[in-house]
Formats: structure tokens, C-alpha cells, sequence
């Protein structure tokens, strides 16, 4: 039971204790999985981001590597070469304008002074502003000039406060070798800006920077930006004002200056909690190192992805806490279940036990009952056939033996006697077991009866050859009695002849007196007192002792002591000068204590 | 020459009445109520058959059985029983062998059936 008892705590703490292992499992898993995700997600990002920026990259390098051809392939054209100032060749210039206007501003044709031969798509009016206007001090007319090679130029901003790029040719004598002017191609940063965007992948999302080698920003969102340096106090503090935290902004500096030295790459930052991949590439035009695109992609999927999952996350771990809890309910409910059941078990069985001892106690009952039955039997037998043995012994010798007639007469009548007293005795017992005890209640004068009694038992006494004094002291108090008279006297009789069967050699004393308003009577032996076995079932039938008694005489005596409202209980007497004995007392309901007290009062005044 | 019979009876009519009826048939005949002063007087390898009662307040007949077959292992013995199970309560007790059921003589048993049973048992050979 006390294993019982404890095992529901160690289960519970079992089932809890593996949820919570499960709960920290899970969300180490969910952990991992929205991890690994996001990486996935990352990773697609950033090779997103280089693919296109790989791709602006060739776009934008075929473009300028056009732009870079249509201006070498007009150098040896024989009108340019001989300063053929004329509508033919200015018609090359506006063709080539025209085939790349979604990228170049003008061509630009400088003589070897470096003033302005001819704008394509000038008009009239124009080109007399502007003919002859000295730019001999542009470094894309300076460098090729000096180098006789091609030049391409940082961002620059021109005389109409246009942020442009320039690539320009040096115009070679080809049989002298001698210098006599730039083509050059001026490129607008806007439009070149634009044409980026548009070529950019829609649904990527994704903003683009293009810087130039010297770190000059060319295109950016937004525009204000164009043309300051990317380490400039103004950009920077753009910076610093959007970017959280400032490690972000070194971060990305440092990136900026390693793509500037030519390298193609891609980098992470975090921006304001968001992390957004940077992938870089350098735009080379034959080979040479013009410009940087930038491509910006925010970590936007990876974001969503990794809410999902926390998302995810959280509901799988209010999953594990339900099925937590539903399993320690349907638990406490089986054990509170189990521990009704063994409740109800144990009652049963208890009653079941209950009901074995009892019956098991009443069939001990039953046994000591046989026993008793048959040692009444026994008993009755032995008390039916002696005198019926002596009857039948004298009454066949008598005629034998005329000079013992009386004596045998007499013996004849003896034992008729002890027949009767048997036959009484049993009729007495059937009476009392069917309940049909009948009391002829009178008054009756105990101290008369007693008296009475005593006489007639010591005239038996002095029959036997025992040495018996029956003491009785005469009360000066008249004890009146409500009694059946002859009942009574079958109850003293019976003490007093059991005192004398019991008792070889000694005093009886017998005493009455009137006690809590009942009278008592008490007969104290000095016989060998009653035997301990026989103690406890002394008033129950067939309690003998005695070779020659029925252990019928006390039940009798109880059962009409008990008829009249009176008691009747037995003591063995303590040893003292080394006799025993034992002291039987029974009470008996006095007459009305108003007239007793009459005839005390009438015997006084006799 | 007459045999010679010990009663042994508490109940003082029964040993009257036996000893008288042993007596008018000429037998030799001791009687005692109290077992414990026949044991006292025994006379060994004197008497031709002991008649026990075989209930008795000083000493019941079985153990005054063993105590007689102790003084004198030949004497014939009878029980004289008023009981109604004697052989088979006692057997075991006493008995190393169940005694044959003629050792016990019930009462009430007629003068004349008693000195029959009486002679039928001291006939008989051991």
C-alpha cells in the first residue's frame, strides 16, 4: 500500500520530467531548423545579390565597352584626321550619338588645343555658343593628350553642372604620329543610373550603388548624393544617422575600400536590426578598372522565414505545455481513479474479512455448541441411567431380600427423586430457551425463606458424613421481596446444594440485606472455589464440573433471577488462612419500600 | 472355590445393588466408592475381575484401569458405564488396542443380563 502510495508521485514527476526534456528538445530544434533556414534563406540572398550584380556589371561593362569602341572607331576616320571642319564629319558624331542615347549625353569632338570642334546634335545657335570653348585643362583631354591612349574618367562635373563621366580618344595622325585632338563621350550619371535600375531583376529586392574608382559616389537612392566622396563628412554622417549599430557603418566602409581596389565580393550588415548583403563587382572597360557596382539586397525572406519560425516555435512549445498538462490530468485522474478503486477494494475486502471472522466465529460458536450438546448428552445420560440402574437394581432384589425393604424402598424413592429433579431441570431449560417462563410474582418474606431452606439443607447435611456448618445470621430488618416464590426458592436451593456438592469440609455462610433498593442475597463456601476454565461460561448450560451434575442449575438460577430484574454473578473468594471457596451473589427487586418499611416499624412495636 | 469381584462405584446405590446381586450368586465381592482408597487396598493376583465405573469424581475408571493394570496385569476387567460414547472417546488414551466392546457393560442393564455378562467375561480365555 505504501508502495502504492508513492509510485503516482514518481510517474507524475516521470511524465514531467519527459515533457520538459521533449519542450527543451523541440525548441532546440526549432532553434536549429530556424537557423539552418535562415543560413538557406541568407545564402540564397547573397548568391542572388552577386548573380546580379555580376550580371549590371557585363551590361553596364558592354555598354561603356561601346561607348569605348564607337569613340576609337572615329579617330581614323580620314574627316577627323584632316580636320575636315565640316556637316560630313559632325554627321558622325550625332550617328554615334543617336546609336547609344539611352547612355551618353554627346560626342564631343576637341581640337589639338583642346577647344570644342563640334557637340553631336548641336544647332545652329549652339554650336556658335559653344565652338571654340577651351577645355584644354579637362583631364579627358589632358591625359590622352599626353598618354595617346584612351582615358577614362572619374565623375566630373561639367560646365552645365551635369555630373558626367567621360571616356575619351586621343585623335592620332596615323602615318606622323602627331596629336590633334580628343573624341570624347560624355556619359550622364543620372541616365547612367537609371538605365542600372532598369535592368534590374523586378522582384529583387534591391537597391544599387555605383561608385566610381576613386570613391565618387555616381549613383545612388537618393540622388542628392551624387558626386560626394563616399568618406566625405557628408555621406558619412548620413551614415552614421541611418545606420544602427556604428560597428555596421566600419563595416561597411571597410568593404567599400576593399571593392575600390578592384575586387569582386559580397558582405553582410546589419542595418537597424535588419541584415542586408552587399555584393560588389568592378566595371573593367577593356580590361581597365572604371568604376564599382554596388547591389544591396535586404535579408527580407530570411526575416519573414525566421518570424515563421519563432512563430512556429512557439506554438509547438504551447503544443508540448497542453500535452503536458492533458497527460498529467489524464494521470492524476488514473491515479485518483485507481486510489478510489483500491479504496473501494480494501472496504470490500475489509467487509469480506469481516464477514469471514464472524462466520468463522460463529462456527467456532457452533463447535463449542456441539461440544457442549454432546457433553450434555453425556452428562444426561449418566444422570437418566444411574438412578434408573438403582431403581431397577432395587426393585428386583427387594423381593430377594424382605429384611432390607425399607432401606431399599427408600433408596427406591431416592433416586425416583433425583429422576424428577433431572426432568424438571430439563423441562426448565426448554421453558426458558422457548421463552414460556412463567413467574407467579407475591410477596414473599426473604429472611423466612432463607431460614427455611437452611434448615432443610442442614438436616441433609447431617445424612452425609461431611463436616458442614451452614452459618445464617438472623436480620433484624424484614426483607420483602416481589418474587416468584417457588422460582426463588429453586435459586437458593441450588447455591446452597452446589455449595454443599463442592465443599468436603468447612463453613456456608449465607447473608441477605437490602442494597440500592434491591435485596441481595449472597451464599460464600470455603470449597475448592470455581475452577478457571469453567469461569467464564459458569452460567451458560452445561457448565459442570461435577461428575454427577447436568450444568444445568446455574442457567436455571440466572435465567429466573434475570425473569425477576435481578442479577446474579459469581466471585472466588481471595485465599485467606488457606481457604478458597467462592461467593455467589444475586440481586431481587425488593417489595414496595412504603409497606416495607410498615412491617418494619409493626415488628418494632411487637 | 468362590471367585472373588472388586467393585469400584461412586454412586453408592449401583455399588449396593451389584454388590447384593454378585453376593446372592455366591461371589466374593470388595466394594469401594472412592477409586483412589481401592487402589490403596488392592490385592494383587487375588481378584478374578474388577467391575469400574467408568465415571468417577476422584479419578476417572481409565486411569483406574491402568492404575489396577499396573498392580496386576492379569486381572480381568469390565466397565460398568452410564455414558454414551465410552470405547471411542477413551480408546486412544488408554488403550494401546481398541478394548472389545463386551469389556463395557451399559447401564441400565437387568440383574439377571448383568450376571450373565459378568460370567460371559470371566469365561473367557485371555
Amino acid at each position: 500500500m505504501l508502495d502504492k502510495g508513492r509510485s503516482p508521485l514518481v510517474i507524475l514527476a516521470v511524465i514531467v520530467g519527459i515533457a520538459l526534456l521533449l519542450s527543451i528538445f523541440s525548441y532546440q530544434y526549432s532553434i536549429l531548423t530556424s537557423n539552418k533556414i535562415r543560413d538557406i534563406a541568407s545564402q540564397e540572398v547573397r548568391s542572388n545579390a552577386r548573380i546580379e550584380v555580376h550580371g549590371l556589371t557585363q551590361i553596364l561593362g558592354k555598354q561603356l565597352q561601346t561607348v569605348s569602341a564607337l569613340l576609337q572607331t572615329l579617330t581614323p576616320s580620314p574627316l577627323i584626321q584632316n580636320d575636315q571642319n565640316q556637316k560630313s564629319a559632325f554627321v558622325l558624331f550625332n550617328s554615334r550619338q543617336n546609336s547609344t542615347n539611352d547612355l551618353t549625353n554627346f560626342y564631343m569632338w576637341l581640337d589639338r588645343d583642346g577647344k570644342i570642334v563640334w557637340i553631336s546634335n548641336m544647332n545652329q545657335s549652339t554650336y556658335q555658343k559653344y565652338r571654340g570653348t577651351d577645355l584644354s585643362y579637362r583631364p579627358y583631354f589632358t591625359v590622352p593628350k599626353d598618354t595617346h591612349k584612351a582615358y577614362y574618367s572619374s565623375l566630373i562635373d561639367s560646365n552645365d553642372k551635369v555630373p558626367r563621366l567621360y571616356i575619351s580618344y586621343p585623335i592620332i595622325n596615323s602615318s606622323t604620329g602627331i596629336f590633334k585632338g580628343v573624341v570624347v563621350s560624355g556619359i550622364n550619371v543620372y541616365t547612367l543610373g537609371n538605365l542600372l535600375k532598369n535592368q534590374l531583376f523586378p522582384q529583387f529586392n534591391s537597391t544599387i550603388g555605383l561608385l566610381d574608382r576613386n570613391g565618387i559616389i555616381l549613383y545612388t537612392n537618393p540622388q542628392q548624393y551624387v558626386g560626394d566622396f563616399i568618406f566625405g563628412n557628408k555621406f558619412q554622417s548620413l551614415l552614421s544617422s541611418l545606420l544602427r549599430p556604428p560597428e555596421s557603418i566600419t563595416l561597411l566602409n571597410n568593404l567599400i575600400r576593399t571593392s575600390l581596389q578592384g575586387y569582386t565580393g559580397v558582405g553582410d550588415i546589419l542595418a537597424n536590426g535588419k541584415m542586408s548583403t552587399i555584393a560588389y563587382e568592378p566595371v573593367l572597360v577593356k580590361g581597365q578598372y572604371f568604376l564599382t557596382l554596388y547591389i544591396s539586397a535586404q535579408h527580407n525572406l530570411a526575416t519573414d522565414v525566421s518570424a515563421l519560425i519563432d512563430q512556429q516555435r512557439y506554438f509547438s512549445t504551447i503544443i508540448i505545455a497542453i500535452i503536458e498538462a492533458v497527460a498529467i490530468i489524464i494521470a492524476f485522474l488514473v491515479f485518483s481513479w485507481n486510489k478510489r478503486l483500491a479504496t473501494v477494494v480494501n472496504t470490500r475486502t475489509a467487509d469480506l474479512k469481516t464477514a469471514n471472522d464472524s462466520l468463522a466465529l460463529a462456527n467456532e460458536q457452533l463447535k463449542v455448541h456441539d461440544k457442549m450438546q454432546q457433553e450434555f448428552i453425556n452428562v444426561a445420560s449418566h444422570e437418566m441411567k444411574t438412578p434408573t440402574q438403582a431403581i431397577l437394581g432395587y426393585s428386583k432384589l427387594i423381593r430377594r431380600h424382605p429384611e432390607k425393604r425399607e432401606v431399599m424402598m427408600e433408596a427406591i424413592a431416592r433416586n425416583a427423586s433425583r429422576l424428577q429433579r433431572l426432568t424438571n431441570d430439563i423441562l426448565d431449560v426448554t421453558r426458558i430457551e422457548t421463552q414460556s417462563l412463567k413467574l407467579n410474582i407475591e410477596r414473599v418474606n426473604l429472611n423466612e425463606l432463607i431460614s427455611d431452606l437452611i434448615e432443610d439443607y442442614r438436616n441433609e447435611i447431617e445424612k452425609t458424613n461431611k463436616d458442614i456448618k451452614i452459618l445464617h445470621e438472623p436480620q433484624n430488618q424484614i426483607i420483602d421481596v416481589e418474587a416468584d416464590k417457588n422460582r426463588l426458592t429453586q435459586v437458593i436451593s441450588n447455591l446452597l446444594s452446589n455449595a454443599i456438592k463442592f465443599t468436603m469440609k468447612g463453613t456456608i455462610r449465607v447473608t441477605e440485606e437490602v442494597k440500592d433498593g434491591k435485596a441481595l442475597v449472597s451464599k460464600e463456601d470455603t470449597g475448592p472455589g470455581i475452577d478457571t476454565e469453567i469461569f467464564p461460561r459458569l452460567f451458560l448450560k452445561f457448565a459442570a464440573k461435577s461428575e454427577t451434575g447436568t450444568g444445568l442449575g446455574l442457567f436455571i438460577s440466572k435465567s429466573i433471577v434475570e425473569a425477576h430484574g435481578g442479577k446474579i454473578w459469581a466471585e472466588n473468594n481471595a485465599d485467606h488462612d488457606g481457604k478458597k471457596g467462592a461467593t455467589l451473589t444475586f440481586s431481587i427487586p425488593l417489595s414496595k419500600l412504603k409497606e416495607a418499611k410498615l412491617r418494619l416499624r409493626k415488628s418494632n412495636d411487637e | 472355590m468362590s471367585k472373588k469381584i472388586l467393585v469400584v462405584n461412586d454412586e453408592t446405590d449401583i455399588n449396593t445393588t451389584v454388590r447384593q446381586v454378585l453376593e446372592d450368586k455366591g461371589f466374593i465381592v470388595d466394594s469401594y466408592e472412592d477409586p483412589r482408597l481401592a487402589l490403596e487396598n488392592f490385592k494383587p493376583q487375588y481378584y478374578d475381575l474388577v467391575i469400574i465405573d467408568s465415571k468417577m469424581p476422584q479419578m476417572s475408571g481409565f486411569v483406574f484401569y491402568r492404575g489396577v493394570k499396573a498392580l496386576d496385569k492379569k486381572v480381568k476387567t469390565c466397565f460398568l458405564t452410564a455414558s454414551e460414547l465410552q470405547s471411542e472417546q477413551y480408546s486412544d488414551d488408554i488403550f494401546s488396542s481398541p478394548p472389545p466392546s463386551n469389556y463395557f457393560i451399559r447401564i441400565p442393564v437387568e440383574n439377571e443380563r448383568l450376571l450373565e455378562r459378568i460370567e460371559e467375561i470371566m469365561a473367557e480365555v485371555k
